[in-house]
């Protein structure tokens, strides 16, 4: 059964919407810049990808000012109700309709606004309440009147990724007709120092594939996909964005923070998501990278994208130049700048790359491009914890 | 596509329970020196020596060495890893901090740890949301073994911890019951709940073996519901589909949670299925996310003739419906293989 993309949200540093995003991308415009947003000492030391607009701000635009919301399921909101929106869907449009969301930080943020506080037996508010990932699954789903099958996937950096997987496989077992995936995290003190702990930060914008890479920038935001079966989308008529034509899920299973040296779990969920789609390497026209611009993951990741392509490398970025690293988020954003390449026939240049990694020497997509005959665009994750995914967008 | 349980291993506050029980349910730690190494021992969380101790018992049962697939649910992951790295960032300012901590607090600990011990390459999943999180795992896992390139041997898991700190907040935010009125979840006339814990790991299975134990017939859940008959509606659409009547259920595991409010629609459905011999399972287990992994773990004792209440037969068919914070509403089908 085939399942496509029906309607696309998202918000992140390129924009409060699709349309600023695309714009952004085709101005070739990185959304990366000082910390302003977050409370912490870290702040003017790394440059983020944050989203430009304050709680209340963000508030203000999802007509929601007086509700005490965290910015996780703020982000989440505007991001769910514009692909929602945006793909003609209504109240009316919730029978066998799911919401499948992702989170890595939840109520983080609001949880750490509180806890000097909490710790010096302070009153505070019940943060215990906001400060799991289905807070902001809940709210959303509420306000969109989804009700199926809701639930909320943590996989770290591949969250949103897997969120959109099972929403597929919902589909074509017949669970579900209609289904909203995606992920939203906000970028939060404790994972800019969880991260600068490990030693992961780059302090200037990142470099994806670069032999010179230093780190990763952090990012924030949501995106979410509205997936339909064919049936019920060519029923109503509904624009087709994309066809999800295929996915890949595996485990790297070499160790809790560091890829293995070959990426054994990406490719295996790139090999996954080829032959479930049926196409061989040669068909991929865009490779959409994980590319963090760490030592390990870009090293590996090129090595497990040499063993999938070998001589014949598709076309290839990094949009984390663009985006910062949205951890739970990143996945489903960089699942819209697919469709959104596949859409306009585009090919995201990888901002900030100057040498090629000696290892295994790709030199990815440098600047924009138009591609006119792109048919089938790949898009991969990979976290702590071993996950690896791959999701396949293929023309309509 | 049958789904068959080869293996169910739980840890929890069971036996430790007594008639009634003030404050939380806390599972006593069994030997992990029985499957994890001194090293492994000292740089584990707690909550993911729970898990691995489980995962590993479960597969010694199934006689497995290793699994096709991982999925766990967990409402809450590893809170200690967030109060630990929070409370470091606070204590040094932002300062040279350590990171295990905040390796530690990543929720998908478990699933990804299982996976380097077992080596396992395939489908790896973790779930964290609240009364869903077990049961989403579960559903994960009868889609696996119904999809046609998918594996035989699923790990399914559903764990959390009651932290100190975790039961303080929950205290404070006024979701704890007083010990005064601590008692039966279903006598109580009073709201709160107790809070509870446990690691649950389970082999479902497409391939029926000598240790098979019981067979997981269907998941659903409900959001959200405005009405017990909602909850209803839901249940008679899986008990249709699975050729059943209400009258065919042996019995009946409920999850009430002893909070009077958030109990009245539970309360409603019981109502709806006279008759039927019933046991309120967070009498042994308390409150907490993943609480119907411990529910499938009961049940499939009580569908095993050893396990079977005292004097009662082996029940064929039993049915769990489950309600946590009146929000997350869940029904699972099990029955002997």
């Amino acid at each position: 059964m085939n399942v496509y993309v029906t309607g696309i949200g998202m918000i992140s540093a390129l924009g409060p919407d699709v349309a600023t995003a695309l714009e952004s991308l085709r101005q070739t415009r990185s959304g990366l810049g000082p910390i302003r947003h977050v409370a912490t000492r870290l702040q003017g030391c790394y440059v983020a990808g944050e989203v430009s607009f304050s709680d209340n701000e963000l508030a203000t635009r999802a007509n929601l000012p007086d509700a005490d919301l965290t910015r996780t399921t703020l982000l989440g909101y505007l991001a769910a109700e514009e692909a929602w929106r945006g793909a003609g869907l209504g109240l009316g449009d919730t029978a066998r309709t799911g919401f499948i969301s992702a989170s890595t930080v939840g109520g983080t943020g609001h949880a750490e606004h509180y806890y000097q506080a909490f710790r010096d037996q302070q009153p505070t508010p019940a943060f215990i309440d906001t400060y799991d990932n289905a807070d902001s699954t809940e709210f959303i789903s509420r306000r969109l009147g989804i009700c199926d099958v809701v639930t909320t996937i943590n996989t770290a950096c591949a969250s949103s990724a897997n969120a959109i997987v099972l929403g597929m496989r919902l589909i074509r077992q017949g669970v579900l007709d209609r289904v909203v995936v995606g992920g939203t995290d906000a970028l939060a003190r404790f994972t800019l120092n969880g991260f600068n702990s490990l030693l992961l930060l780059d302090p200037v914008p990142c470099k994806p594939f670069d032999a010179g890479r230093k780190g990763i920038n952090l990012g924030e935001g949501a995106a979410y996909l509205v997936l339909e079966s064919e049936a019920v989308a060519r029923q109503r008529g509904a624009r087709l964005w994309a066809r999800l034509s295929g996915y890949g899920v595996a485990n790297d299973a070499f160790h809790q923070t560091g890829s293995s040296p070959t990426g054994r779990g990406l490719q295996l969920a790139m090999r996954q998501a080829l032959d479930r789609a049926q196409l061989a390497p040669a068909a991929i026209g865009y490779l959409n990278a994980h590319g963090t611009g760490t030592a390990n993951n870009d090293l590996t990741e090129g090595q497990a994208i040499r063993a999938v392509f070998g001589e014949a490398v598709p076309p290839f970025s990094s949009t984390k130049p663009f985006t910062g690293h949205a951890l739970g988020a990143a996945g489903s954003i960089e699942a819209v700048l697919s469709v959104l390449a596949l859409t306009h026939g585009l090919i995201w240049p990888n901002l900030n790359f100057e040498q090629p990694i000696p290892e295994h020497g790709l030199v990815p997509a440098q600047v924009l491009r138009a591609a006119p005959e792109l048919a089938h665009v790949l898009s991969t994750s990979a976290a702590m914890g071993g996950s690896c995914c791959a999701l396949l967008f293929s023309q309509p | 596509m049958p789904a068959y349980v080869n293996s169910i291993h739980c840890i929890s506050p069971y036996q430790a329970a007594g008639a009634t029980h003030a404050g939380a349910f806390i599972a006593p730690d069994p030997v992990y020196t029985e499957v994890l190494s001194p090293s492994e021992l000292r740089r584990t969380p707690r909550l993911v020596k729970m898990g691995l101790y489980a995962a590993a018992r479960c597969l010694a049962d199934a006689g497995l060495d290793s699994v096709d697939a991982i999925v766990v649910g967990s409402g809450l992951g590893s809170f200690d890893g967030f109060e630990k790295f929070e409370n470091a960032l606070l204590e040094q300012a932002e300062e040279t901090l350590a990171p295990t901590s905040f390796i530690q607090s990543l929720d998908n600990a478990v699933a990804g740890q299982l996976a380097l011990k077992l080596e396992c390459y395939g489908y790896n999943m973790t779930y964290t949301h609240r009364g869903f999180s077990f049961e989403t795992a579960l559903l994960d896992g009868l889609l696996l073994l119904a999809e046609t390139d998918g594996p035989t041997n699923v790990l399914v898991g559903g764990l959390d911890e009651t932290t100190p700190t975790y039961a303080q907040l929950l205290q404070r935010g006024g979701h704890l019951k007083s010990p005064a009125e601590a008692g039966r979840v279903e006598l109580s006339h009073s709201p709160g709940v107790q809070p509870g814990e446990g690691a649950t790991f389970l082999v479902l299975s497409s391939v029926r073996q000598p240790s098979t134990l019981a067979a997981v017939r269907a998941v659903r859940t409900v959001f959200s519901p405005r009405t017990a008959l909602e909850v209803e509606h839901a249940l008679t659409a899986l008990l249709h589909e699975q050729h059943l009547a209400p009258g065919d259920l042996d019995l009946v595991l409920l999850g009430n949670g002893g909070d009077n409010a958030q109990d009245q629609k539970l309360r409603t459905v019981e109502a709806s299925l006279p008759g039927i011999p019933r046991e309120y399972f967070k009498n042994y287990c308390g409150e907490y996310h993943t609480a119907a992994a411990f529910a499938v773990w009961l049940g499939v004792q009580r569908l095993s003739s050893s396990g079977a209440a005292p004097g009662a037969c082996a029940p064929k068919t039993c049915l769990i419906i489950n309600q946590y914070r009146d929000v997350n509403y869940s029904i699972i089908l099990l029955t002997r293989d």
